[in-house]
Protein backbone atom coordinates (compact mmCIF):
# COMPACT_ATOMS: atom_id res chain seq x y z
CA UNK A 1 0.00 0.00 0.00
CA UNK A 2 2.63 2.46 1.02
CA UNK A 3 4.67 1.44 -1.82
CA UNK A 4 1.90 2.51 -4.18
CA UNK A 5 0.52 5.99 -2.24
CA UNK A 6 4.19 6.88 -3.18
CA UNK A 7 4.29 5.92 -6.84
CA UNK A 8 2.39 7.58 -9.78
CA UNK A 9 0.15 5.14 -11.58
CA UNK A 10 2.53 5.15 -14.28
CA UNK A 11 4.93 3.60 -12.76
CA UNK A 12 2.94 0.68 -10.96
CA UNK A 13 1.10 0.47 -14.97
CA UNK A 14 3.76 1.22 -17.21
CA UNK A 15 7.48 0.82 -16.51
CA UNK A 16 10.53 0.69 -19.35
CA UNK A 17 10.78 -2.69 -18.79
CA UNK A 18 7.70 -3.21 -19.29
CA UNK A 19 7.08 -5.13 -15.45
CA UNK A 20 10.08 -6.79 -15.36
CA UNK A 21 12.24 -4.23 -12.76
CA UNK A 22 8.92 -4.32 -11.00
CA UNK A 23 9.37 -3.77 -7.27
CA UNK A 24 9.68 -7.84 -5.65
CA UNK A 25 6.23 -7.02 -3.66
CA UNK A 26 4.33 -6.54 -6.90
CA UNK A 27 1.89 -9.17 -5.70
CA UNK A 28 0.65 -7.36 -2.76
CA UNK A 29 -0.82 -4.38 -5.29
CA UNK A 30 -4.14 -6.35 -5.91
CA UNK A 31 -5.24 -5.88 -2.64
CA UNK A 32 -4.23 -2.43 -2.34
CA UNK A 33 -5.87 -1.85 -5.73
CA UNK A 34 -8.89 -2.72 -4.64
CA UNK A 35 -8.47 -1.17 -1.59
CA UNK A 36 -8.26 2.34 -3.71
CA UNK A 37 -11.52 1.03 -5.42
CA UNK A 38 -13.40 0.90 -2.56
CA UNK A 39 -12.38 4.01 -1.13
CA UNK A 40 -12.24 6.44 -4.35
CA UNK A 41 -14.57 8.41 -5.87
CA UNK A 42 -17.02 7.53 -8.21
CA UNK A 43 -15.08 9.93 -10.64
CA UNK A 44 -12.25 7.73 -9.98
CA UNK A 45 -13.61 4.14 -9.64
CA UNK A 46 -13.82 3.84 -13.30
CA UNK A 47 -9.78 5.01 -13.61
CA UNK A 48 -8.71 2.57 -10.49
CA UNK A 49 -10.49 -0.51 -12.65
CA UNK A 50 -8.31 0.16 -15.10
CA UNK A 51 -5.29 -0.22 -12.95
CA UNK A 52 -6.95 -2.90 -11.49
CA UNK A 53 -7.20 -4.73 -15.11
CA UNK A 54 -3.87 -3.65 -15.52
CA UNK A 55 -2.70 -4.97 -12.54
CA UNK A 56 -4.94 -8.39 -13.32
CA UNK A 57 -3.13 -8.54 -16.94
CA UNK A 58 0.43 -7.96 -15.26
CA UNK A 59 -0.13 -10.53 -12.19
CA UNK A 60 -1.94 -13.44 -13.61
CA UNK A 61 0.85 -14.44 -15.44
CA UNK A 62 4.04 -12.99 -13.64
CA UNK A 63 5.06 -10.32 -15.90
CA UNK A 64 3.15 -7.39 -18.15
CA UNK A 65 2.13 -8.72 -21.55
CA UNK A 66 3.85 -6.76 -23.84
CA UNK A 67 1.93 -4.81 -26.39
CA UNK A 68 1.86 -6.77 -30.17
CA UNK A 69 2.15 -3.83 -32.20
CA UNK A 70 5.54 -2.63 -33.27
CA UNK A 71 6.89 0.64 -31.39
CA UNK A 72 6.23 2.54 -35.19
CA UNK A 73 2.60 1.60 -35.14
CA UNK A 74 2.28 2.85 -31.66
CA UNK A 75 3.72 6.13 -32.27
CA UNK A 76 1.76 6.49 -35.80
CA UNK A 77 -1.86 5.46 -33.42
CA UNK A 78 -0.52 8.03 -30.38
CA UNK A 79 0.17 10.83 -32.98
CA UNK A 80 -3.09 10.47 -35.06
CA UNK A 81 -4.68 10.68 -31.63
CA UNK A 82 -3.16 14.05 -30.65
CA UNK A 83 -3.63 15.35 -34.05
CA UNK A 84 -7.47 14.32 -34.22
CA UNK A 85 -8.17 15.13 -30.61
CA UNK A 86 -6.30 18.62 -30.52
CA UNK A 87 -6.07 17.50 -26.39
CA UNK A 88 -2.81 18.57 -24.73
CA UNK A 89 0.07 15.74 -23.48
CA UNK A 90 -1.38 16.29 -20.03
CA UNK A 91 -5.42 15.74 -20.69
CA UNK A 92 -3.99 12.31 -22.72
CA UNK A 93 -2.07 11.30 -19.75
CA UNK A 94 -5.23 11.97 -17.77
CA UNK A 95 -7.09 9.22 -20.27
CA UNK A 96 -4.60 6.87 -19.83
CA UNK A 97 -4.22 7.12 -16.01
CA UNK A 98 0.17 8.06 -16.80
CA UNK A 99 2.10 10.57 -16.57
CA UNK A 100 3.22 13.06 -19.24
CA UNK A 101 6.13 11.42 -19.25
CA UNK A 102 5.11 8.28 -19.64
CA UNK A 103 3.47 9.50 -22.94
CA UNK A 104 6.23 11.45 -24.32
CA UNK A 105 8.68 7.64 -23.88
CA UNK A 106 5.64 6.10 -25.61
CA UNK A 107 5.82 8.59 -28.38
CA UNK A 108 9.69 8.49 -28.90
CA UNK A 109 9.25 4.11 -28.87
CA UNK A 110 8.93 2.83 -26.09
CA UNK A 111 6.64 -0.34 -25.99
CA UNK A 112 3.49 -0.43 -24.09
CA UNK A 113 1.69 -2.95 -22.22
CA UNK A 114 -1.06 -4.52 -24.15
CA UNK A 115 -3.40 -3.26 -21.95
CA UNK A 116 -2.24 0.37 -22.38
CA UNK A 117 -1.91 -0.49 -26.36
CA UNK A 118 -5.94 -1.43 -25.69
CA UNK A 119 -7.04 1.78 -24.26
CA UNK A 120 -4.96 3.30 -27.40
CA UNK A 121 -6.56 1.51 -29.89
CA UNK A 122 -10.51 2.38 -28.32
CA UNK A 123 -9.44 5.80 -27.58
CA UNK A 124 -8.79 6.21 -31.34
CA UNK A 125 -11.42 4.27 -32.51
CA UNK A 126 -13.65 6.69 -30.40
CA UNK A 127 -12.13 9.66 -31.50
CA UNK A 128 -12.46 8.71 -35.46
CA UNK A 129 -15.89 7.88 -34.78
CA UNK A 130 -16.64 11.44 -33.46
CA UNK A 131 -14.37 13.19 -35.49
CA UNK A 132 -15.34 16.66 -37.05
CA UNK A 133 -13.07 17.57 -39.18
CA UNK A 134 -10.45 19.53 -37.32
CA UNK A 135 -8.49 18.84 -33.92
CA UNK A 136 -10.03 22.10 -32.51
CA UNK A 137 -14.00 21.09 -33.33
CA UNK A 138 -12.90 17.55 -31.82
CA UNK A 139 -11.13 19.00 -28.51
CA UNK A 140 -14.54 21.19 -27.61
CA UNK A 141 -16.83 18.09 -27.82
CA UNK A 142 -14.31 16.80 -25.77
CA UNK A 143 -14.64 19.54 -23.39
CA UNK A 144 -17.92 20.15 -23.87
CA UNK A 145 -19.87 19.70 -20.42
CA UNK A 146 -22.83 17.56 -19.97
CA UNK A 147 -25.65 17.73 -17.96
CA UNK A 148 -24.35 17.35 -14.60
CA UNK A 149 -21.38 20.03 -15.75
CA UNK A 150 -19.06 17.29 -15.90
CA UNK A 151 -16.95 17.58 -19.11
CA UNK A 152 -17.77 14.65 -21.45
CA UNK A 153 -14.17 13.84 -22.00
CA UNK A 154 -14.31 12.31 -18.15
CA UNK A 155 -16.53 9.46 -19.77
CA UNK A 156 -13.57 8.65 -21.57
CA UNK A 157 -11.54 8.76 -18.73
CA UNK A 158 -14.03 6.63 -16.93
CA UNK A 159 -14.23 4.23 -19.66
CA UNK A 160 -17.32 4.62 -21.34
CA UNK A 161 -16.30 4.86 -24.69
CA UNK A 162 -20.37 3.75 -25.76
CA UNK A 163 -21.62 6.32 -23.71
CA UNK A 164 -19.95 9.03 -25.18
CA UNK A 165 -20.46 7.73 -28.51
CA UNK A 166 -23.81 8.19 -27.99
CA UNK A 167 -23.96 11.74 -26.88
CA UNK A 168 -21.75 13.26 -29.29
CA UNK A 169 -22.86 11.02 -31.73
CA UNK A 170 -20.42 10.42 -35.55
CA UNK A 171 -19.06 13.04 -37.50
CA UNK A 172 -19.13 13.60 -40.62
CA UNK A 173 -15.70 14.84 -41.18
CA UNK A 174 -14.71 15.41 -44.95
CA UNK A 175 -11.91 13.75 -46.55
CA UNK A 176 -8.70 15.26 -46.38
CA UNK A 177 -6.70 15.95 -49.51
CA UNK A 178 -4.62 13.26 -50.06
CA UNK A 179 -1.31 14.99 -50.80
CA UNK A 180 1.86 13.24 -52.84
CA UNK A 181 5.46 13.52 -51.42
CA UNK A 182 7.82 16.33 -52.36
CA UNK A 183 10.54 15.25 -54.78
CA UNK A 184 14.16 14.02 -53.27
CA UNK A 185 15.45 17.35 -53.88
CA UNK A 186 12.63 19.99 -52.85
CA UNK A 187 12.62 17.65 -49.27
CA UNK A 188 16.53 17.74 -49.01
CA UNK A 189 16.30 21.24 -49.63
CA UNK A 190 14.28 21.70 -46.90
CA UNK A 191 15.82 20.36 -44.55
CA UNK A 192 17.24 22.54 -41.28
CA UNK A 193 20.88 22.85 -40.82
CA UNK A 194 22.14 19.72 -39.58
CA UNK A 195 22.72 18.93 -35.54
CA UNK A 196 26.16 17.97 -35.77
CA UNK A 197 27.17 20.54 -38.21
CA UNK A 198 25.46 23.31 -36.24
CA UNK A 199 26.67 21.86 -33.21
CA UNK A 200 30.50 21.79 -34.89
CA UNK A 201 30.47 25.81 -35.75
CA UNK A 202 33.44 27.51 -36.31
CA UNK A 203 33.00 31.26 -35.22
CA UNK A 204 36.99 32.56 -35.53
CA UNK A 205 37.61 35.28 -38.32
CA UNK A 206 39.81 33.35 -41.40
CA UNK A 207 39.39 35.75 -44.63
CA UNK A 208 42.40 37.41 -45.51
CA UNK A 209 42.14 41.17 -46.11
CA UNK A 210 43.60 43.22 -48.82
CA UNK A 211 45.00 45.37 -46.16
CA UNK A 212 44.58 48.36 -47.96
CA UNK A 213 42.26 51.71 -46.40
CA UNK A 214 41.44 55.09 -46.97
CA UNK A 215 39.80 58.02 -45.46
CA UNK A 216 36.49 58.07 -46.61
CA UNK A 217 35.33 60.93 -47.67
CA UNK A 218 31.60 62.43 -46.18
CA UNK A 219 29.50 64.70 -46.92
CA UNK A 220 27.11 65.83 -44.05
CA UNK A 221 23.04 65.91 -44.93
CA UNK A 222 20.71 67.44 -42.27
CA UNK A 223 17.61 66.96 -44.19
CA UNK A 224 15.67 63.55 -43.31
CA UNK A 225 13.88 62.25 -46.61
CA UNK A 226 11.02 64.10 -46.66
CA UNK A 227 13.12 67.36 -46.87
CA UNK A 228 13.15 68.51 -43.54
CA UNK B 1 -5.93 58.90 -92.95
CA UNK B 2 -4.42 59.24 -89.68
CA UNK B 3 -1.57 56.43 -88.67
CA UNK B 4 -2.35 55.64 -85.17
CA UNK B 5 1.49 54.64 -84.39
CA UNK B 6 2.26 58.52 -84.97
CA UNK B 7 2.35 61.26 -82.14
CA UNK B 8 -0.88 63.36 -82.21
CA UNK B 9 -0.97 66.09 -85.11
CA UNK B 10 0.00 68.90 -84.90
CA UNK B 11 -2.50 71.07 -83.32
CA UNK B 12 -3.29 68.44 -80.74
CA UNK B 13 -1.26 70.84 -78.32
CA UNK B 14 -0.25 67.70 -76.13
CA UNK B 15 2.86 68.54 -74.07
CA UNK B 16 4.54 65.46 -72.63
CA UNK B 17 7.17 66.70 -70.25
CA UNK B 18 9.76 63.83 -69.78
CA UNK B 19 11.49 64.80 -66.42
CA UNK B 20 15.18 63.83 -66.01
CA UNK B 21 15.14 62.08 -62.81
CA UNK B 22 12.29 60.05 -64.56
CA UNK B 23 14.10 58.60 -66.96
CA UNK B 24 17.03 57.56 -64.86
CA UNK B 25 14.71 56.13 -62.56
CA UNK B 26 13.70 54.06 -65.09
CA UNK B 27 16.81 53.23 -65.82
CA UNK B 28 17.54 52.15 -62.11
CA UNK B 29 14.86 49.99 -61.81
CA UNK B 30 15.20 48.31 -65.42
CA UNK B 31 18.72 47.55 -64.77
CA UNK B 32 17.86 46.23 -60.55
CA UNK B 33 15.02 44.07 -62.21
CA UNK B 34 18.17 41.72 -63.37
CA UNK B 35 19.65 41.62 -60.05
CA UNK B 36 18.76 39.05 -57.49
CA UNK B 37 19.78 38.41 -53.76
CA UNK B 38 23.86 36.48 -53.37
CA UNK B 39 24.50 38.30 -57.19
CA UNK B 40 28.13 39.84 -56.61
CA UNK B 41 30.28 42.40 -58.24
CA UNK B 42 33.89 41.54 -58.46
CA UNK B 43 36.73 43.95 -58.92
CA UNK B 44 38.14 46.49 -57.01
CA UNK B 45 35.81 47.87 -54.53
CA UNK B 46 35.49 49.99 -51.56
CA UNK B 47 34.00 48.75 -48.35
CA UNK B 48 32.91 51.88 -45.94
CA UNK B 49 32.42 51.34 -42.20
CA UNK B 50 32.21 53.83 -39.14
CA UNK B 51 35.30 54.08 -37.08
CA UNK B 52 36.39 55.69 -34.31
CA UNK B 53 40.22 57.49 -34.75
CA UNK B 54 40.44 57.30 -30.99
CA UNK B 55 40.45 53.69 -30.74
CA UNK B 56 40.53 51.98 -34.25
CA UNK B 57 39.85 48.04 -33.62
CA UNK B 58 40.67 47.00 -37.30
CA UNK B 59 43.76 47.05 -39.39
CA UNK B 60 41.80 49.07 -41.95
CA UNK B 61 40.48 51.71 -39.18
CA UNK B 62 44.09 52.08 -37.49
CA UNK B 63 45.53 52.55 -41.25
CA UNK B 64 43.64 55.98 -41.50
CA UNK B 65 43.26 57.32 -37.57
CA UNK B 66 45.97 59.69 -37.78
CA UNK B 67 43.95 61.28 -40.45
CA UNK B 68 41.32 61.71 -37.75
CA UNK B 69 38.91 60.10 -40.27
CA UNK B 70 35.96 58.03 -38.57
CA UNK B 71 34.79 56.73 -41.68
CA UNK B 72 37.22 54.01 -42.75
CA UNK B 73 37.08 52.91 -46.47
CA UNK B 74 38.49 49.11 -46.84
CA UNK B 75 39.81 47.84 -50.54
CA UNK B 76 37.76 44.36 -51.14
CA UNK B 77 37.48 41.44 -54.26
CA UNK B 78 33.99 42.18 -54.52
CA UNK B 79 31.08 42.67 -53.40
CA UNK B 80 27.73 40.44 -52.73
CA UNK B 81 24.56 41.70 -52.30
CA UNK B 82 21.76 40.44 -49.20
CA UNK B 83 18.73 42.37 -49.59
CA UNK B 84 15.99 39.90 -50.62
CA UNK B 85 15.59 40.03 -54.09
CA UNK B 86 11.66 40.97 -54.18
CA UNK B 87 13.50 44.74 -52.20
CA UNK B 88 15.65 44.72 -54.71
CA UNK B 89 12.79 44.75 -57.95
CA UNK B 90 10.79 47.10 -56.61
CA UNK B 91 10.94 50.62 -57.35
CA UNK B 92 14.00 52.65 -56.19
CA UNK B 93 11.58 55.62 -55.41
CA UNK B 94 10.14 53.15 -52.36
CA UNK B 95 13.27 51.39 -51.92
CA UNK B 96 16.47 53.41 -52.93
CA UNK B 97 19.09 51.20 -51.03
CA UNK B 98 20.71 47.90 -51.21
CA UNK B 99 22.43 45.72 -48.82
CA UNK B 100 25.67 44.67 -49.70
CA UNK B 101 28.39 42.70 -47.82
CA UNK B 102 32.58 42.22 -49.04
CA UNK B 103 33.49 38.87 -50.44
CA UNK B 104 36.79 38.01 -48.77
CA UNK B 105 39.10 35.38 -49.39
CA UNK B 106 40.16 32.19 -47.63
CA UNK B 107 42.09 29.22 -47.65
CA UNK B 108 40.95 25.62 -49.43
CA UNK B 109 40.27 24.14 -46.11
CA UNK B 110 38.15 27.42 -44.97
CA UNK B 111 36.39 27.59 -47.93
CA UNK B 112 35.15 23.65 -47.67
CA UNK B 113 34.20 25.04 -44.48
CA UNK B 114 31.80 27.36 -45.35
CA UNK B 115 30.36 25.48 -47.96
CA UNK B 116 29.74 22.74 -45.54
CA UNK B 117 27.96 25.86 -43.07
CA UNK B 118 30.50 24.68 -40.03
CA UNK B 119 31.30 28.75 -40.37
CA UNK B 120 28.08 31.12 -39.49
CA UNK B 121 30.26 34.08 -40.08
CA UNK B 122 30.16 33.08 -43.90
CA UNK B 123 28.30 32.45 -46.93
CA UNK B 124 29.30 30.33 -49.56
CA UNK B 125 27.76 32.04 -52.96
CA UNK B 126 28.50 29.65 -55.93
CA UNK B 127 28.60 32.21 -58.77
CA UNK B 128 32.30 33.32 -57.32
CA UNK B 129 33.64 29.67 -56.39
CA UNK B 130 36.62 30.08 -58.94
CA UNK B 131 38.03 32.71 -56.91
CA UNK B 132 37.41 31.15 -53.78
CA UNK B 133 35.44 34.11 -52.15
CA UNK B 134 32.67 34.15 -49.71
CA UNK B 135 30.78 36.49 -48.37
CA UNK B 136 31.77 37.96 -45.45
CA UNK B 137 28.29 38.10 -43.39
CA UNK B 138 30.03 40.78 -40.47
CA UNK B 139 29.83 43.81 -42.73
CA UNK B 140 27.18 45.14 -43.91
CA UNK B 141 26.99 48.47 -46.42
CA UNK B 142 23.78 50.26 -47.76
CA UNK B 143 24.10 51.86 -50.85
CA UNK B 144 21.80 53.24 -53.00
CA UNK B 145 20.42 51.20 -55.93
CA UNK B 146 22.03 54.21 -58.62
CA UNK B 147 25.33 52.56 -57.55
CA UNK B 148 24.58 49.32 -58.66
CA UNK B 149 23.56 50.36 -62.15
CA UNK B 150 26.96 51.27 -62.59
CA UNK B 151 28.25 47.35 -61.71
CA UNK B 152 29.02 44.15 -63.79
CA UNK B 153 26.16 41.88 -62.14
CA UNK B 154 27.82 38.08 -61.54
CA UNK B 155 25.32 35.82 -60.94
CA UNK B 156 25.78 34.15 -57.64
CA UNK B 157 23.04 31.27 -57.01
CA UNK B 158 22.81 29.07 -59.92
CA UNK B 159 19.84 26.93 -58.31
CA UNK B 160 17.15 26.95 -56.12
CA UNK B 161 19.17 25.04 -53.73
CA UNK B 162 21.82 27.66 -53.95
CA UNK B 163 18.92 30.41 -52.70
CA UNK B 164 17.90 28.74 -50.11
CA UNK B 165 21.67 27.87 -48.40
CA UNK B 166 22.39 31.69 -48.79
CA UNK B 167 18.85 32.17 -46.93
CA UNK B 168 19.64 29.85 -44.29
CA UNK B 169 22.78 31.43 -44.04
CA UNK B 170 21.73 34.54 -43.53
CA UNK B 171 18.89 33.58 -41.22
CA UNK B 172 21.24 31.91 -39.30
CA UNK B 173 23.35 34.67 -38.61
CA UNK B 174 20.90 37.27 -38.22
CA UNK B 175 17.56 35.11 -37.25
CA UNK B 176 18.99 33.40 -34.39
CA UNK B 177 16.66 32.93 -30.80
CA UNK B 178 18.30 34.38 -28.06
CA UNK B 179 18.04 31.97 -25.51
CA UNK B 180 18.52 33.32 -22.02
CA UNK B 181 21.64 32.68 -20.39
CA UNK B 182 20.74 30.28 -17.85
CA UNK B 183 18.90 28.23 -20.35
CA UNK B 184 22.44 28.39 -22.32
CA UNK B 185 23.87 27.03 -18.98
CA UNK B 186 21.27 24.32 -18.15
CA UNK B 187 21.75 23.25 -22.00
CA UNK B 188 25.49 23.12 -22.29
CA UNK B 189 26.09 19.45 -21.07
CA UNK B 190 23.45 18.68 -23.86
CA UNK B 191 25.78 20.10 -26.46
CA UNK B 192 29.12 19.12 -25.00
CA UNK B 193 27.60 15.65 -25.59
CA UNK B 194 27.45 16.54 -29.24
CA UNK B 195 30.19 17.70 -29.53
CA UNK B 196 31.74 14.64 -28.20
CA UNK B 197 32.03 13.24 -32.09
CA UNK B 198 36.47 13.63 -32.11
CA UNK B 199 36.97 12.09 -28.38
CA UNK B 200 37.65 8.42 -28.23
CA UNK B 201 34.77 8.44 -25.51
CA UNK B 202 32.10 9.04 -28.12
CA UNK B 203 28.92 7.95 -26.69
CA UNK B 204 26.38 6.14 -28.20
CA UNK B 205 23.64 8.53 -27.17
CA UNK B 206 25.81 11.60 -28.40
CA UNK B 207 26.30 9.37 -31.37
CA UNK B 208 22.52 9.35 -32.08
CA UNK B 209 21.88 13.45 -30.71
CA UNK B 210 24.29 14.22 -33.99
CA UNK B 211 22.04 12.31 -36.62
CA UNK B 212 19.00 14.12 -35.65
CA UNK B 213 17.08 16.53 -37.99
CA UNK B 214 16.78 19.04 -35.13
CA UNK B 215 16.38 19.88 -32.03
CA UNK B 216 13.38 22.51 -30.57
CA UNK B 217 12.48 23.40 -27.01
CA UNK B 218 9.40 24.84 -25.98
CA UNK B 219 8.87 27.07 -23.12
CA UNK B 220 5.99 27.30 -21.01
CA UNK B 221 4.42 29.92 -20.20
CA UNK B 222 7.29 31.83 -21.33
CA UNK B 223 11.05 32.03 -21.10
CA UNK B 224 10.85 35.20 -19.00
CA UNK B 225 8.56 33.23 -16.04
CA UNK B 226 10.24 32.18 -12.97
CA UNK B 227 9.53 28.65 -13.15
CA UNK B 228 9.43 27.19 -16.86
CA UNK B 229 8.33 24.05 -17.95
CA UNK B 230 10.35 22.90 -21.10
CA UNK B 231 9.68 20.25 -24.11
CA UNK B 232 12.32 19.15 -25.66
CA UNK B 233 11.33 17.71 -29.49
CA UNK B 234 14.34 15.46 -30.59
CA UNK B 235 13.16 15.78 -34.40
CA UNK B 236 14.36 12.49 -36.22
CA UNK B 237 14.51 11.50 -39.68
CA UNK B 238 11.29 9.63 -40.63
CA UNK B 239 13.04 6.84 -41.74
CA UNK B 240 14.82 6.45 -38.85
CA UNK B 241 12.91 4.58 -36.09
CA UNK B 242 15.55 3.52 -34.65
CA UNK B 243 19.04 4.04 -34.38
CA UNK B 244 21.79 1.53 -34.57
CA UNK B 245 18.60 -0.96 -33.58
CA UNK B 246 18.16 0.94 -30.14
CA UNK B 247 14.63 2.32 -29.55
CA UNK B 248 14.81 6.00 -29.28
CA UNK B 249 13.31 6.17 -26.13
CA UNK B 250 16.60 4.48 -24.44
CA UNK B 251 18.49 7.44 -25.85
CA UNK B 252 15.69 9.87 -24.71
CA UNK B 253 16.14 8.67 -21.12
CA UNK B 254 20.31 9.07 -21.41
CA UNK B 255 19.82 12.97 -22.62
CA UNK B 256 17.13 13.55 -20.37
CA UNK B 257 19.71 12.42 -17.32
CA UNK B 258 21.52 15.77 -19.15
CA UNK B 259 19.10 18.39 -18.76
CA UNK B 260 17.92 17.66 -14.87
CA UNK B 261 15.19 20.73 -13.61
CA UNK B 262 17.40 23.25 -12.32
CA UNK B 263 16.96 26.78 -11.04
CA UNK B 264 14.11 28.32 -12.62
CA UNK B 265 13.26 24.76 -15.35
CA UNK B 266 10.91 22.55 -14.14
CA UNK B 267 9.55 19.52 -15.64
CA UNK B 268 12.22 19.15 -18.42
CA UNK B 269 10.27 16.76 -20.48
CA UNK B 270 11.22 15.73 -24.13
CA UNK B 271 10.01 13.51 -27.29
CA UNK B 272 11.65 11.91 -30.22
CA UNK B 273 9.58 12.30 -32.68
CA UNK B 274 9.19 12.34 -36.45
CA UNK B 275 8.13 15.60 -38.44
CA UNK B 276 4.63 14.04 -38.92
CA UNK B 277 4.32 13.38 -35.16
CA UNK B 278 4.45 17.00 -34.45
CA UNK B 279 1.17 19.31 -34.98
CA UNK B 280 1.51 22.71 -36.65
CA UNK B 281 1.28 24.39 -33.13
CA UNK B 282 3.81 22.20 -31.44
CA UNK B 283 6.66 23.55 -34.06
CA UNK B 284 6.06 27.15 -34.31
CA UNK B 285 5.32 27.41 -29.96
CA UNK B 286 8.87 26.01 -29.89
CA UNK B 287 12.22 27.27 -31.18
CA UNK B 288 15.59 25.66 -32.66
CA UNK B 289 17.97 25.07 -29.81
CA UNK B 290 21.00 27.33 -31.39
CA UNK B 291 23.51 25.01 -31.16
CA UNK B 292 25.94 27.40 -33.17
CA UNK B 293 26.07 29.25 -29.78
CA UNK B 294 24.77 27.44 -26.79
CA UNK B 295 28.25 27.33 -24.95
CA UNK B 296 29.68 30.54 -26.33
Amino acid sequence: MSILLRESPNQLSSTSALGAMRHPSTNSSIGSRIFMVLSSTTASRATADQELLAAVEMTTSGITLPSTSSPEATQKSLGVLRRLSGLTWDQLAKLFNVSRRSLHFWASGQPLSRFNEEQLNRLLGTIQYIDRGTASLNRSLLLKLDNNSNPLFDLLVAGKHEEFKQIVGAGNALQKPQLGSLSEDVYAARMPQNPADLVDALQDPVHREVGQSRPARAARSRKNSSGQ
Amino acid sequence: MDNPDLPEQQGAEKIVVVNERDVWIQTVDTALKEWCQGDCVLGEHWFVHRSNPQRPLTLDSANVAQEEADLTESKVKGLAVVTQTCDIVRSCVDRPFIEVVPLVEVDEQCFYEIQRGRRPQYAYISGVVEHRLVADLDRVMTVEKAVIVEWQRTPGCQNDQDIRALRQALARKRVRFAFPDNFTKFANKLQKRMQEKHDKTESAEGKALRTLREIRVRAEPSWNASEVQLMFWFIRHEEQSQFEGIGWDQFLKQWLKLIPEAGQFHNVEGSVVALEDMTAKDYIESDPLDLDHLSS
